[in-house]
């Protein structure tokens, strides 16, 4: 049994260079401890053309340590041609990555694995794939390495991807005689069977931005017997996590602040913290995101406070209505035994205190 | 603060004015004009207006020219009548706790009792209408737009899917297709190579080989000739235009579909006009009846006010019977002594007495009374009413001159009403047949569309005489077949000039001709014989087989043609447009989710608002505490008193006795200082103190006690939240109390209206 490693948007860069390549080294220890015979990587591995250019040098020293046994592939995603001028990688800076980006598609064959790769480059439209000649199977394992969109996934919607949505019909798979497709561009992980074929995307393998919640994973395949299988999603701890945390603050809003354990968060996490409520100024306002920096700064990698729904409302403090209904509200959030009730909670604070204030400004 | 009050024309105050301070007193006996000014000053803070009973009253009693005002202007009109005489305005013996549930005084009290000024029933009232799934209302109305948009999406989608399905198993046809026909050309290959082996075994073993193979030949060039002429003839299918014809298909199919969904949309626009058009000439019709009534009530009204009559007044004077009585008594008594004894002196005395008699006769032994006769005004109104009878044949209820305008202004707004809504209605029908010419014209662009698209496919199908688009696949299948065999002949006539050394068909022609007229036939033995005739019958039957199995393969040919055509570039964009609805899709689902959450989130906000709006008891409790505080200061004792709502139902005070009664079950005296104290208390609510309170005869019922402690309770409010106060008296010892409790009093002494007689 052979083990192979499925990994997607990395998106190496110079602003976040040491988090970045700490993810990369991260994986190549995961290739290391699988014995990894392959590791592909299905685009995106540079977040743009010159962070390529910058980077190359310290991606081929790395890959040097690999043990010798283990290959990686890679193809080109819409973002190593970011900021490009036309210009394309040049695969010998790569080192031992076998970078392939002859359209439309190569077929890297290791027979010694039984394995063979349809390589497809990253291509803003696969329309023409119909007329693509494959070559016939040969009893290989084929495994089909692509950067687009598969329509029919339960995908759902572009914000999860980008503005080029280089759609990929699955009978592309079908068509080449693929067991596997080794995805990547879309940022969430999701595996599907389709057609006898597992279609797979394995996420980004970092946070590369907001929105991008749960675990970074790699994808770990078993190649054994001419069959090729997905075995896990192994998270990736390097990459950390992004949160989003509505924190609703009331009359008392340092309480809510202090609240706030620091202890849930990673170094390498990526926070954003929306504070929302009513606050008595725009001074006060910025008073707590301050505080709120002061306490979470040093914990984590990166921490945005968001103060858009924090609304100022002079005498707030002591409004009598909005002192009761926030005492109501923190009972009923105290018995709130589900997310889903949470959320609805947070909703109907925002509408009530919303309501409040607009009577209270109306009044004046 | 108020400052003055002026009385222009006021009853029977003319151009009269008076000042007023935070303490202001109108002193001075019954009918001396207290209420006068007391109405004048309900006159001008709450001016009513309309039909209100205050209006109605005050016109009835100061007529409809009367004139005041007061200062600061902007009192004039500051307050709501039902809270002045609900709530400011109070009036010993009548206090009472009658309020209108509803009126915006009562309303900002609940406010402010229960939320700081915010009252949570109206909020918890606007959420639950925004959680409501009533299909009436905006939001909702927009959620069954989303739902449906998302419906049409989806079945876009699986429309394309489906079509995409098509495509994909038509492919996947093609490939099996394709595969067969490859086998079948095989098969056909190796029956002609036995065929042909056949054939030569026979030429050599008949003994007329060379014969036999130059007179076929021979009969390969008629065919090859033959194949050149027909090929020829065909030669409008040299070039393959499969997936020309595929797309000239696809567009028509695409504009039918167009033609079809515009024509839907057209029956709409149709539809809808239709109930434009009825709706537009019901509100027609209504607006001529109403119009023609209007215009009638128009100038009747007019006429009315033109024609405005006064009531006449009528003076009569009244015989007094006692004062007439007294006075003849009086002249007798006078007059008796005289008579009776004849005094000198009692003359003179009798002379008095009989000139005082005659004077009290005359000065008051009658009673001289003014009224006013109404009849030419109900006269006036008859008239109209009869008139208004006439006109339209309608009868109007309206029995007084005011009620008879106000119907007639009535019926011109209604008319002016109804003439809007037509106008409105003729826009929407304007509106509607845009739309209709719109849809028309889509509909017959699509329809043009759908006819070039049937053009182009009839000109092509023509060009190549066939009638339709499998003839076209089986007429170039049958091309194609024949240009391979005319090559395969083609290939076997050069070999066999390369033998004969024949340079050119018509030299290989003249080189056979001569060897099939030399050749000489050989005779063969019996076994031979039988070989070669069973030589021959494999021969027969190969050639047999060739037949049917081209037959089958050139129609297989043609499948596979025709199935290439549609095939080729057909999946084009479909998977990118299906990403594109899978992603309106998932946008549609979230704004579906989102929408369901906030109405859900408004719904527990409601809920949350109407607990706080539900949990009145400790508010009233701490309100019940406040108004025995007030009760306290002006008994000097403390009651318990409890409330369950804002209604004099929902108090009960305890008596002297400690035994807790309804208000209407105490003494006059402990009743007025409750409703004193609870109307303290609710004012201060309603206005936050700042205000105006106005006392006629506030304490008629209590005791001197009670009205001091009453006195130091208004001496205090006034001190604290700066409530001006103005008192309507006629007792004299108030107004020394007020002097010696308040600072700044103004006092207005006011005497009794002399009348004339």
């Amino acid at each position: 049994m052979s083990s192979i490693i499925h990994l997607a948007d990395l998106h190496l860069s110079r602003s976040e260079q040491e988090y970045s390549l700490a993810v990369f080294d991260e994986v190549l220890e995961l290739c290391r401890r699988t014995e990894a015979r392959m590791l592909l990587i299905a685009g995106d591995l540079f977040d743009t053309y010159p962070d390529a250019v910058a980077l190359a040098p310290e991606v081929a020293a790395r890959c040097e340590k690999l043990p010798a046994e283990c290959e990686i592939v890679a193809i080109p995603g819409n973002h190593e041609a970011l900021r490009s001028d036309g210009a394309s990688i040049d695969g010998e800076s790569l080192g031992r990555i076998t970078w392939v980006d002859t359209t439309p598609f190569s077929c890297v064959s290791r027979p010694e694995l039984g394995l063979e790769i349809i390589a497809v480059p990253f291509q803003p439209d696969y329309a023409e794939y119909v007329s693509w000649e494959f070559p016939p199977p040969d009893g290989a394992v084929r495994i089909a390495l692509m950067h687009g969109t598969l329509s029919g996934m339960w995908f759902s919607g572009l914000d999860e991807s980008e503005d080029e949505t280089a759609a990929i019909d699955a009978d592309l798979f079908r068509r080449c005689g693929a067991s596997y497709a080794a995805l990547g561009h879309i940022h969430t992980a999701r595996t599907e069977q389709l057609d006898g074929c597992y279609a797979c995307y394995p996420g980004s393998a970092r946070v590369w931005r907001r929105g991008e919640t749960g675990a970074r994973t790699a994808q770990l395949l078993d190649l054994s017997g001419g069959v090729i299988r997905p075995r896990e999603a192994v998270t990736l701890e390097t990459a950390g996590r992004y949160h989003e945390l509505e924190l609703p603050v009331g009359i008392d809003p340092d309480r809510a602040i202090e609240d706030l354990d620091p202890s849930l968060f990673g170094s390498a996490d990526y926070l954003e913290i929306s504070l929302t409520g009513l606050v008595e100024s725009q001074d006060e306002s910025a008073r707590l995101s301050k505080s709120l920096r002061q306490r979470l700064q040093s914990r984590v990698r990166r921490l945005e406070i968001n103060t858009e729904q924090l609304e100022p409302l002079s005498g707030f403090g002591s409004l009598p209505l909005a002192r009761r209904f926030l005492d109501h509200w923190h009972e009923r959030r105290r018995r709130a035994s589900s997310e889903e009730e949470v959320r609805i909670l947070l909703e109907a604070r925002r509408i009530a205190l919303g309501k409040i204030k607009q009577r209270v400004e109306g009044r004046r | 603060m108020i400052r003055k009050i002026n009385l222009e024309s006021f009853g029977l105050y003319q151009g009269r004015s008076f000042d007023f301070a935070p303490v202001t007193v109108f002193v001075g006996p019954n009918e001396s004009g207290k209420t006068t000014i007391f109405h004048a000053l309900l006159d001008c803070l709450c001016r009513p207006h309309g039909t209100t009973s205050e209006a109605r009253s005050l016109q009835a009693r100061y007529g409809k020219q009367r004139n005041s005002s007061v200062e600061p202007a902007d009192w004039n009109g500051a307050i709501a009548v039902e809270e002045f005489t609900e709530l400011l305005a109070i009036d010993s013996g009548a206090v009472t706790l009658n309020v209108s549930e509803n009126a915006d005084w009562m309303q900002a009290v609940k406010a402010r009792l229960f939320s700081g000024g915010i009252d949570p029933s109206a909020i918890a009232a606007e959420l639950q209408k925004e959680a409501s799934e009533n299909k009436t209302y905006a939001h909702m109305k927009r959620l069954k737009e989303l739902q449906s948009q998302l419906e049409e999406i989806e079945q876009d989608r699986d429309r394309l899917a489906a079509r995409r399905s098509d495509i994909l198993r038509q492919e996947q046809d093609l490939q099996e297709r394709s595969l067969e026909l490859e086998n079948a050309d095989r098969a056909l290959h190796e029956l002609r190579e036995e065929h042909a082996r056949v054939e030569r075994y026979l030429a050599e073993q008949s003994g007329a080989a060379e014969h036999e193979r130059a007179r076929s030949l021979l009969a390969k060039i008629e065919t090859l000739e033959q194949l050149e002429r027909e090929l020829e003839h065909r030669s409008a299918f040299a070039d393959p235009r499969g997936e020309e014809l595929s797309r000239l298909e696809r567009e028509l199919e695409t504009s039918r579909e167009r033609v079809s969904r515009n024509t839907a949309a057209r029956e709409h626009c149709e539809h809808e006009r239709e109930g434009a058009l009825r709706a537009y000439r019901e509100a027609e019709g209504g607006a001529a009846a109403a119009g023609r009534l209007g215009e009638a009530a128009k100038s009747l009204r007019r006429s009315l006010e033109q024609n405005r009559v006064e009531p006449v007044p009528r003076t009569s004077r009244r015989p007094r019977p006692v004062v007439l009585a007294a006075a003849a008594g009086l002249l007798a008594a006078a007059a008796a002594p005289a008579v009776l004894f004849g005094v000198p002196e009692g003359v003179v005395a009798a002379a008095a007495v009989a000139a005082l008699a005659v004077v009290l006769a005359v000065s008051v032994g009658f009673t001289r009374t003014v009224e006013y006769d109404n009849t030419p005004i109900e006269n006036a109104v008859k008239r109209a009413r009869d008139e208004w009878q006439r006109e339209t044949g309608e009868s109007l209820a309206a029995e007084s001159y005011e009620g008879m305008i106000s119907a007639l202004s009535s019926i011109e707004s209604k008319a002016s009403a109804a003439r809007d809504e037509c106008e409105r209605r003729r826009l929407d029908l304007e509106d509607q047949d845009r739309k209709l010419r719109e849809a028309h014209s889509a509909e017959q662009s699509a329809q043009d569309e759908t006819e070039q698209a049937e053009r182009r496919l009839r000109a092509f199908l023509e060009r190549f005489g066939v009638a339709s688009t499998r003839d076209y696949h089986n007429a170039r299948a049958e091309y194609d077949g024949r240009r391979r065999r005319r090559d395969e002949v083609a290939e076997e006539l050069k070999q066999a000039a390369e033998r004969y050394g024949a340079t050119g068909r018509a030299a290989l022609r003249a080189q056979l001709n001569h060897v099939v007229e030399q050749a000489t036939e050989t005779e063969a033995t019996p076994d031979e014989h039988e070989k070669i005739k069973r030589a021959e019958t494999r021969r027969a039957r190969l050639a047999q087989e060739i037949t049917t199995l081209q037959g089958s393969r050139d129609r297989l040919a043609a499948e596979v043609s025709e199935l290439r055509g549609s095939v080729r570039g057909s999946l084009g964009d479909i998977p990118e447009q299906l990403l594109a609805l899978e992603t309106k899709i998932a946008d549609l689902e979230r704004e579906i989710t989102s929408f369901n959450h906030r109405r859900e989130a408004s719904g527990v906000a409601a809920e949350i608002f109407s607990e706080i709006a539900a949990e009145s008891d400790h508010v009233l409790e701490d309100l019940a505490r406040e108004i025995t505080d007030r009760l306290g200061s002006i008994t000097g004792d403390r009651r318990e008193l409890s409330l369950t709502k804002l209604a004099l139902e929902g108090a009960r005070l305890a008596d002297a006795g400690g035994t807790a009664r309804g208000p209407q079950q105490l003494s006059q005296g402990t009743r007025d200082a409750f409703m004193l104290a609870a109307r303290l208390a609710l004012a201060l609510k309603a206005r936050d103190g700042n205000g105006i309170l106005v006392f006629d005869e506030p304490f008629e019922s209590l005791d001197d006690e009670r009205t001091e402690g009453a006195l130091r309770l208004l001496h205090h409010l006034q001190r604290e939240h700066g409530t001006q106060l103005v008192f309507f008296t006629k007792d004299e010892h108030l107004l020394e109390s007020c002097a010696a409790v308040f600072e700044d009093v103004r006092v207005h002494r006011l005497s009794r209206v002399q009348r004339t007689t």
